[in-house]
């Protein structure tokens, strides 16, 4: 039984170990790096949002559907980065 | 371990009760991997968009005629040259364009490759590439969600678009953007100017709007003013206007996720709290035998503490850590497109590694907390009775 804990705490180690080296070997700087190129050359850094065509367009719409939370965006409004 | 009776005892009840630990951690791991993938993404995105909009121009310009954005012509780049103070006045040419009507969209993106900064950004992106070969005819770069459509439709060298007048305009796709931009490049079609002009119907005295930049902050209001009193049909976006809609955007995602998460864990508080306060007979039966034997009170709340507590940790590391690589590492299919979006061309997006720490104390308090009291105190109550009474 001491035996089955204690796989059991060197497997849960080992996953600790496993992602934090994942977390800290990950390659930044490469990523950052061709993101900034095309927002460079385009002047766009904004995500490529994957919305429909029928969704609204307009930044400016700044009328409000929920008065007890006035910031929550409407659900067409995820296409504004077009317009921006 | 042998030196530790009560821990080894502690290891003996839970080897004992193994079926209904495995049960509780199953549930458990559901709640944990949901929640925290969702916060994974959320600040991922977030902590990606900042540092990019860094990069962003301080302003945009645009004309707007019936509430909707129009061309804007090219006099205005000069207005807003003459404006004290402003910097970097670029004119953009970009649009949406119909790969399949009403279902896939890609955004046609021209730059004007005689910029220098424009010039040193391509020769970048296509490393080692020869430049001159790119800018000699019609060709275009573009990023894996547009490239993978378009393999998938037999364009795999070069794409024929439609104008708006009608005629056909065939250009060759250069390169394929790699994945690690795909956050922004999923849906775009890099070209030059000229060509998106041809491809976009924007004709050459007509922009689609105009980007500047003011190297003085305190001078954004009043520049602001200046530009909006130039003409009656101007919108003027302030880089502080797309942040702040971005940080509600993600914000909200974020946020409605922990509502749900919460609605989930006190769902799952109140199974448990039900499942432990029916204490079975054998249970009642050995908290019974434990307090006859002379144990306090004290040391049985331990016991069944310390028991609880393996399982909540075990399920937290082993529920953040398959969050981790759902997201991190296989690129959180089907959820990443709740945050982004999962209409048009499909995402394959890596997302940059970010684990906020106080995300995951608060993950773990709001999972804990409720998981160890819904278990102490049902058998709180048992450990009060008397031994004779709980044996029965």
């Amino acid at each position: 039984m001491n035996r089955l804990f204690g796989v059991v705490v060197v497997a849960l180690l080992s996953i600790v170990v496993g992602l934090s080296a994942h977390y800290l070997s990950f390659d930044r700087e490469a990523m950052g790096k061709e993101i900034g190129t095309v927002s460079q050359i385009t002047y766009i850094s904004a995500p490529a949002l994957g919305v429909s065509y029928f969704e609204s367009a307009s930044l400016v719409d700044k009328d409000s559907i929920n008065i007890a939370y006035p910031e929550m965006p409407r659900a067409g409004k995820m296409d504004f980065i077009y317009e921006k | 371990m042998r030196s530790s009776p009560f821990l080894y005892f502690l290891l003996l009840g839970i080897a004992r009760q193994k079926g209904k630990h495995i049960g509780v951690v199953s549930i458990s791991l559901v709640v944990l991997f949901l929640l925290s993938s969702v916060l994974f993404i959320s600040s991922s995105l977030h902590h990606t968009i900042s540092s990019q909009l860094e990069s962003e121009p301080d302003f945009v310009v645009q004309r707007i005629r019936g509430g909707v954005r129009v061309d804007a012509p090219v006099e205005w780049i000069d207005k807003l040259v003459d404006i004290y103070g402003t910097k970097s006045v670029t004119p953009r040419v970009y649009g949406r364009y119909a790969l399949s009507p009403k279902h896939e969209w890609a955004l046609v993106v021209g730059v004007d490759f005689t910029d220098e900064q424009s010039h040193k950004g391509l020769e970048k992106l296509i490393g080692d590439t020869n430049l001159k070969q790119f800018l000699k005819s019609d060709q275009m770069i573009v990023g894996q969600g547009v490239a993978r459509y378009l393999k998938s439709h037999f364009y795999s060298d070069s794409y024929s678009f439609m104008t708006p007048e009608g005629a056909f305009k065939k250009v060759d796709i250069f390169k394929e953007l790699s994945d690690s931009s795909s956050l922004i490049s999923n849906n775009m079609m890099i070209m030059p100017i000229d060509l998106a002009r041809e491809v976009l119907g924007v004709d050459d005295e007509s922009v689609t709007d105009i980007a500047l930049s003011v190297p003085n902050d305190d001078e954004w209001s009043s520049i602001e003013d200046k530009i909006e009193s130039l003409y009656y049909d101007i919108r003027v976006i302030t880089k502080t206007d797309v942040k702040r809609i971005y940080e509600n955007l993600y914000n909200y995602k974020g946020g409605l996720f922990l509502v749900l998460f919460l609605i989930a864990i006190v769902t799952f508080s109140l199974i448990l709290y039900q499942r432990y306060a029916m204490v079975y007979s054998t249970e009642r039966r050995e908290i019974g035998l434990l307090r006859a034997l002379g144990w306090s009170i004290s040391d049985v709340l331990r016991l069944k503490f310390l028991e609880t507590l393996v399982v909540v940790v075990i399920s937290f590391v082993v529920g953040v850590a398959m969050a981790y690589i759902y997201v991190f590492v296989l690129g959180a299919p089907l959820l990443v497109d709740i945050f982004l979006g999962g209409d048009n061309l499909s995402h394959r997006i890596q997302l940059l590694p970010v684990v906020d720490l106080s995300v995951l104390s608060s993950i773990f308090l709001l999972y804990a907390v409720p998981f160890v009291a819904s278990v102490l105190i049902p058998v709180w109550r048992v450990a009060v009775t008397d031994p004779k009474e709980a044996m029965l």
